[in-house]
C-alpha cells in the first residue's frame, strides 16, 4: 500500500510541476467570452419611414447574436456605453461610389452584462443608409458584421473577449452568407481531473504522516 | 526519509496550486471588484448620502452645502428638457415621490403612430400603455438632476428607440424630428424652459437648416443646451469596435459638452481630480465651441434604478445604486446650472432669468481650471462657489 501511494505520488508531482502549468497557461491565454453572428434575416427595405434621408436608401438587417461564455462561472464584460444597435457592419462595395452609415442612438452610460456558461442568445436589428435612392436589393460587395463586446477592456476591466465575423457575399442580390463557429471545448474535466489528482494525493501524504507518527510514538513507548 | 521529504514538498506544491482552485478565484474577482471602485453597488444609507448629500459625489462640488445646509431649493421656475429614451409608469411616479430627492414632472412629451405630438401630463395616461419598451436611461438620468436640483420642473422628451424586432418602442420621437425642436421653441416662454439636457448620442448629423433656427430662437431666450461628452475616451468620441464617431450632438456649436471627472480614486490609482478614464474629448481650441466645456463627476454616483411601489410608505420609488458614465455628469452640471438661476432669482429678487452668457460666467467663475484643456475643458464647477456667485449677481443686477 506504502509503494502504491509513494509511487503514485511521484506521478503526481511529475505531471503537477511538468504538465498542468502548461495546460493552465494555455487554458488562461484564451478569451473566455466570445460572440458571433449566428444568424442574419429580414433584410428589409423601409419605405415612408421618419428615418428616411434623401438621396439614400434605408435598410434593415435583422440578426441573431450568441454570446459564449467559456468559463465555468459566470463572467461579466463592461461596454462603454449603451448601443442601440450593439451589432456593427462594415461592407466594401463593388460600386466604390457607394457608402454604407449605420444608424446608432446611444446612452452614454458605462453597462455591465453578466453571461451564465454556456451560450446567451440575443437579437439585433441594423438600420443604415445606403447613398443611392430607391435600391430594391443590397447593392454587390461583401458585408462584414459582428457583435463587439467588452468594449471597456483594457480600460474598466480584465476579462477578454472575442468577437467572431460573419460575412455575407452580396452578388446580384444572391447573398452568400459564411458563419464563424464557435471553437469551444469545455475546460471543466481538464481543471477538474489536476484538482481530483492534487487533492487525491494530498490526502495520501497526510496519511502517511499520520502513521508515520504513530509508528514513531509507539517505538517510544 | 525519502517519503518524508516527498510529503512535505507535495503538501507546499498543495498550497501553492491551490491557485486553481474555484475558491481562490473567486477571492481573486472580489479584489478586483474592490480596485474598481463602487460602480454598480447599492448606496448605503441613501437617506444620508443621497437625502442629504453626503455621498462623496456630491461633498467634491459642494453641492450638499448649498442644498443640504442651506436649505436651497429650485423655486419652480426653472424647467429643465430631458431628452432620453422613454419613461414607464413608476419610473415618472417614482421620479416625483421619492423620499431622498424627486422633481416635479411637467409633462411627457411623445409622438404617437400617426406621426402626433402628444403632451401627456397624468402618468396614469401611460399607466398601462405597453409601447414602451425601451427604457430606464432616463429615470437614472432625472434621478441625477433631482439629487441637486430638488423639485426641478421637468419636462420629459420621449424618443423613440429600436432594439430588435422583439423590442422596440413603439411611439416617440427621432432626434431629426422638427416637429419636436418647433414645439420646445414654441413653448419655451409658456413652460418657462431654461435648459435642454441630453445623455443620448448619435452618430448620424440631425440638425436640419429648421431645426437649427429652432435652436438660435432657444438661444436668444437664453436656454442653455448641455450634453453627454461620450465614455469613448477618445477624440470625437470615437467608437473604434465599430469604427464611428458618436458625437452629435457633441459637435454642434449650440451644444455645451459635459465630461467626467473622478471625485475619488478609482481602479487603485490616483486619479481623483483627473478625467474619469473613459471621458471623450473634442477640440482644442475654443473657438466655434465643439469643446468639452466642464466635466462633472460621473464615475461613482448614485442613480435611481428599479423603481418600485413602497407599501409602508405609500410612495413609489427606487434602489440607489452607483453608476457611471457622461450620462451622469451631464444632468449634474444641469442641477449646478439649475442652482445658478435660482441663486441670481434670489439676489435678483424676481424671476428673471440670467442670460446664457451670464450662466457661462458664473461656471467658469466657479470652476477649478482658470484655463482651457482640450480633455478637460474647464474642470469640474464647484457648486457653492457658483450659487453664491449667482446670488451675487443677482443683487448686482436688481
Amino acid at each position: 500500500m506504502n509503494k502504491i501511494a509513494r509511487n503514485f505520488l511521484v506521478i503526481s508531482i511529475i505531471f503537477c510541476v511538468l504538465v498542468s502549468p502548461f495546460v493552465l497557461i494555455v487554458r488562461g491565454e484564451q478569451s473566455k467570452i466570445v460572440s458571433r453572428i449566428s444568424d442574419v434575416s429580414e433584410i428589409t427595405i423601409i419605405q415612408d419611414s421618419e428615418l428616411n434621408k434623401p438621396n439614400t436608401t434605408l435598410f434593415r438587417m435583422n440578426l441573431t447574436v450568441e454570446i459564449l461564455n467559456k468559463d465555468i462561472e459566470n463572467q461579466t464584460v463592461t461596454e462603454l456605453s449603451d448601443d442601440y444597435p450593439k451589432s456593427a457592419i462594415k461592407v466594401t462595395f463593388e460600386n466604390t461610389s457607394l457608402e454604407l452609415e449605420l444608424i446608432l442612438y446611444v446612452h452614454l452610460t458605462i453597462m455591465r452584462y453578466t453571461y451564465v456558461t454556456g451560450i446567451t442568445t440575443e437579437y439585433d436589428s441594423l438600420y443604415f443608409y445606403i447613398n443611392q435612392f430607391n435600391l430594391t436589393q443590397l447593392p454587390d460587395g461583401n458585408y462584414t458584421v459582428w457583435r463587439p463586446i467588452n468594449t471597456a477592456y483594457p480600460l474598466i476591466n480584465s476579462t477578454t473577449a472575442e468577437m467572431l465575423f460573419t460575412i455575407i457575399h452580396v452578388s446580384s442580390g444572391e447573398l452568400n452568407i459564411s458563419y464563424s463557429e464557435f471553437d469551444y471545448y469545455p475546460t471543466e474535466v481538464t481543471s477538474m481531473s489536476v484538482i481530483t489528482v492534487i487533492v487525491v494525493s494530498a490526502m495520501l501524504s497526510l496519511m502517511g504522516m499520520i502513521k508515520r507518527r504513530k509508528t514513531q510514538k509507539t517505538k517510544k513507548d | 526519509m525519502i517519503p518524508k521529504k516527498f510529503d512535505k514538498i507535495f503538501l507546499i506544491l498543495f498550497v501553492m496550486l491551490m491557485g486553481v482552485s474555484p475558491s481562490f478565484r473567486i477571492a481573486n474577482s472580489q479584489m478586483t471588484l474592490i480596485l474598481n471602485g463602487t460602480v454598480g453597488d447599492d448606496v448605503p444609507n441613501p437617506s444620508v448620502k443621497v437625502g442629504q448629500l453626503q455621498d462623496t459625489a456630491y461633498t467634491y462640488t459642494g453641492a450638499d452645502c448649498v442644498v443640504n445646509d442651506y436649505g436651497i431649493t429650485i423655486d419652480g421656475h426653472v424647467t429643465v428638457v430631458v431628452i432620453d429614451d422613454g419613461l414607464v409608469y413608476r419610473e415618472w411616479r417614482a421620479l416625483e415621490e421619492n423620499p431622498e430627492a424627486n422633481v416635479d414632472i411637467m409633462g411627457f412629451l411623445t409622438e404617437d403612430t400617426s406621426g402626433s405630438i402628444d403632451w401627456i401630463t397624468d402618468p396614469e395616461d401611460i399607466r398601462y400603455d405597453y409601447g414602451q419598451k425601451i427604457y430606464g436611461h432616463g429615470f437614472a438620468v432625472i434621478s441625477v438632476l433631482a439629487s441637486i436640483a430638488r423639485d426641478v420642473e421637468v419636462i420629459f422628451v420621449d424618443l423613440q428607440f429600436y432594439e430588435s424586432p422583439f423590442k422596440y418602442d413603439r411611439y416617440g420621437f427621432e432626434l431629426d424630428d422638427e416637429s419636436l425642436w418647433d414645439w420646445i421653441a414654441n413653448n419655451q416662454s409658456t413652460f418657462d424652459i431654461d435648459i435642454i439636457s441630453s445623455s443620448v448620442a448619435t452618430n448620424s448629423t440631425y440638425a436640419t437648416s429648421s431645426i437649427l433656427d429652432d435652436w438660435d430662437d432657444l438661444i436668444d431666450n437664453d436656454v442653455m443646451m448641455i450634453c453627454a461628452a461620450g465614455n469613448n475616451n477618445s477624440y470625437m468620441n470615437y467608437n473604434s469596435p465599430k469604427d464611428v464617431y458618436i458625437c452629435y450632438p457633441q459637435n454642434y456649436t449650440e451644444w455645451y459638452v459635459v465630461g467626467s471627472i473622478d471625485h475619488e480614486n478609482r481602479s487603485g490609482e490616483s486619479t481623483k481630480n483627473q478625467r474619469s478614464s473613459f471621458s471623450s474629448w473634442f477640440e482644442n481650441y475654443t473657438a466655434g465651441n465643439r469643446i468639452v466645456n466642464w466635466l462633472s463627476p460621473g464615475n461613482g454616483i448614485p442613480v435611481l434604478e428599479d423603481p418600485y411601489r413602497d407599501t409602508v410608505l405609500n410612495v413609489f420609488r427606487g434602489t440607489w445604486r452607483y453608476g457611471a458614465g457622461t450620462s451622469f455628469s451631464t444632468p449634474y452640471l444641469t442641477g449646478i446650472i439649475a442652482l445658478v438661476i435660482t441663486g441670481y432669482h434670489n439676489g435678483l429678487g424676481t424671476y428673471t432669468d440670467p442670460t446664457i452668457q451670464k450662466i457661462i460666467d458664473i461656471l467658469d467663475y466657479a470652476s477649478s481650471r482658470s484655463t482651457f484643456n482640450q480633455k478637460m475643458g474647464y474642470g469640474y464647477v464647484d457648486t457653492y462657489l457658483a450659487y453664491g456667485k449667482a446670488y451675487t449677481e443677482g443683487r448686482l443686477a436688481s
